[in-house]
């Protein structure tokens, strides 16, 4: 967020997204899904921003990544492994508030919805914990949706989109 | 009987003796007769010996265990008893001791399980902490009108909001971790004791999305305690119930206070599976677990016992409520202590 005022702009430093091709986006997302036999509604894709790290998680309690884009691997500085081994709650840190407010959601929409819907959370600060500069972004989330098994129409994860900008990190010695 | 053997009796340092079939002493140690102080149960005892082999029995006032031992011989006219006195007051202080011991290594190995989550719940708060004053230093010293009042406001807002989570944290676990072995009782706050086991738990709480329900808590609700020790039982319970709602998708731990009559009544409710009928007469036994191997020691729950009866009270499972329920019941504090010790709370 911005020190003048409330904008879209998140982070110290406008982030570069001319890189970023939402068309490409979506169609990268439809390949996954259709290669895996999974299923999101329409909306989601719908309401994918420029600049929107997209990834798709196992349903609760497990939360292990299935899917994510290049901006999320742009910007985060964990391995594919270790996004695949360790649950998201032991990777990243938010305040307890925040938390609370994510998981209720999250578990609103895997678990009960039928619909993409926004998050609907103010723009917070997320910590990833396990790094030794503690790397902490500022989050700005756009939409959630459930995901589906195409074939027998079970609830297999949910996809999420937001906005991911580095804020700050500890100069170059362990903290943690 | 040989002199030699009397003389050594008569020179013994513990209470001890030497008795005939009849009830005679033959020979004794000078503290057996500073100490024996039987009622008519000696005969009795004296007979039960002679018949079986041995007996034992404490003496009238209850501080001392007689152990009597039958000593054959050829001619069984010449049959003896040798008897000795256990102090067990020093007996039931080591017990004592030993279990005391054991609430501590329990809490020990608490604070080690829990040590690197706590070091993550400082330092990525902190960390949010710098975040902030390093953007709000970088953004006024490229120019000061970039810094608005209500940025500054909310930013200031936030380091105060993670600054008293990690005072909250720290003040859980140094509450926790004291070593109250030594400790007199004192009075402290109901309120402050929940909210400092909570703390020590809070990753598992925020990352379950665990809903924590708190009803009927007054600060003002103070009781006699041991404060490190019933912060012990209180994360004990609530550990479990965390590890009992964990996979639920909408976990709720609900933690009730009531005043019936002359008790305190805790209520620690979940909405968990809750325990098994055929576990329920096993759980407060030492070493039972029914969580994977590695994942509990089976010891919280009898030490959680142990600490009760020492403070009066007692911890129980409550079958009859509709969610799975633990009870700790404490006695209400005596209003002369209370006004003794204000002041002394944690």
């Amino acid at each position: 967020m911005s020190p003048q005022s409330k904008s879209t702009r998140i982070g110290a430093i406008e982030p570069d997204y001319s890189a970023y091709d939402v068309v490409q986006e979506r169609e990268r997302l439809r390949n996954f899904l259709k290669e895996n036999g999974l299923w999101i509604p329409e909306a989601f894709f719908q309401n994918i921003r420029t600049g929107d790290v997209i990834d798709l998680y196992s349903k609760p309690p497990q939360l292990s990544l299935l899917y994510c884009n290049s901006e999320f691997k742009r910007l985060c500085s964990y391995s594919k492994e270790q996004m695949e081994k360790m649950p998201f709650t032991q990777l990243f840190w938010r305040s307890d508030e925040i938390q609370q407010k994510v998981i209720h959601r999250m578990t609103e929409i895997a678990l009960q919805s039928s619909e993409a819907a926004p998050w609907g959370i103010e723009n917070h600060e997320l910590v990833e914990s396990l790094h030794p500069r503690k790397r902490t972004f500022e989050i700005n989330l756009g939409w959630i949706a459930p995901c589906f098994d195409l074939a027998t129409r079970e609830r297999r994860a949910f996809v999420s989109s937001l906005k991911v900008a580095l804020i700050f990190e500890w100069p170059d010695f362990k903290v943690a | 009987m040989a002199s030699c053997l009397t003389d050594a009796i008569t020179r013994y340092p513990f209470p001890v003796a030497l008795i005939d079939c009849k009830g005679v002493i033959l020979a004794s140690s000078p503290s057996w007769h500073d100490i024996a102080d039987f009622d008519d149960n000696f005969q009795s005892k004296l007979e039960q010996c002679l018949n079986v082999g041995s007996s034992e029995f404490l003496d009238n006032e209850f501080k001392y265990l007689c152990q009597m031992t039958r000593v054959d011989n050829d001619n069984p006219s010449e049959t003896v008893i040798w008897a000795h006195l256990v102090d067990i007051t020093t007996l039931d202080f080591a017990t004592r001791s030993r279990e005391a011991e054991q609430v501590h290594l329990k809490k020990l190995q608490d604070l080690s399980e829990m040590a690197a989550a706590m070091a993550h719940e400082i330092n990525n708060p902190l960390t949010v902490i710098m975040a902030k004053i390093a953007h709000i230093r970088n953004e006024m010293q490229i120019d000061p009108s970039r810094v608005s009042a209500e940025y500054l406001n909310e930013s200031l807002a936030k380091i105060a909001h993670h600054s008293e989570r990690i005072f909250k944290i720290v003040n859980g676990i140094r509450s926790f971790s004291r070593d109250s072995r030594q400790d007199a009782m004192s009075l402290a706050s109901l309120k402050s004791m929940i909210d400092d086991a909570l703390s020590l738990v809070n990753p598992t709480i925020r990352d379950s999305g665990v809903k924590i329900e708190l009803i009927g808590f007054d600060k003002e609700l103070m009781v006699p305690c041991r404060p490190s020790q019933l912060i012990q039982v209180f994360l004990n319970i609530i550990k479990n119930a965390l590890d009992a709602v964990k996979p639920i998708p909408f976990p709720l731990i609900h933690i009730q206070a009531v005043t019936e009559g002359e008790k305190y009544v805790l209520r620690f409710s979940d909405n968990g599976p809750g325990v098994s009928p055929e576990h329920e007469d096993k759980i407060f036994a030492p070493f039972f677990t029914t969580k994977p191997p590695g994942a509990g020691t089976g010891i919280g729950l009898s030490v959680s016992m142990r600490i009760m009866h020492d403070h009066h009270g007692a911890i129980y499972y409550d079958r009859s409520r509709a969610l799975s329920c633990f009870v700790v019941e404490l006695p209400v504090q005596n209003n002369s202590a209370a006004t003794d010790r204000k002041g002394k709370s944690a």
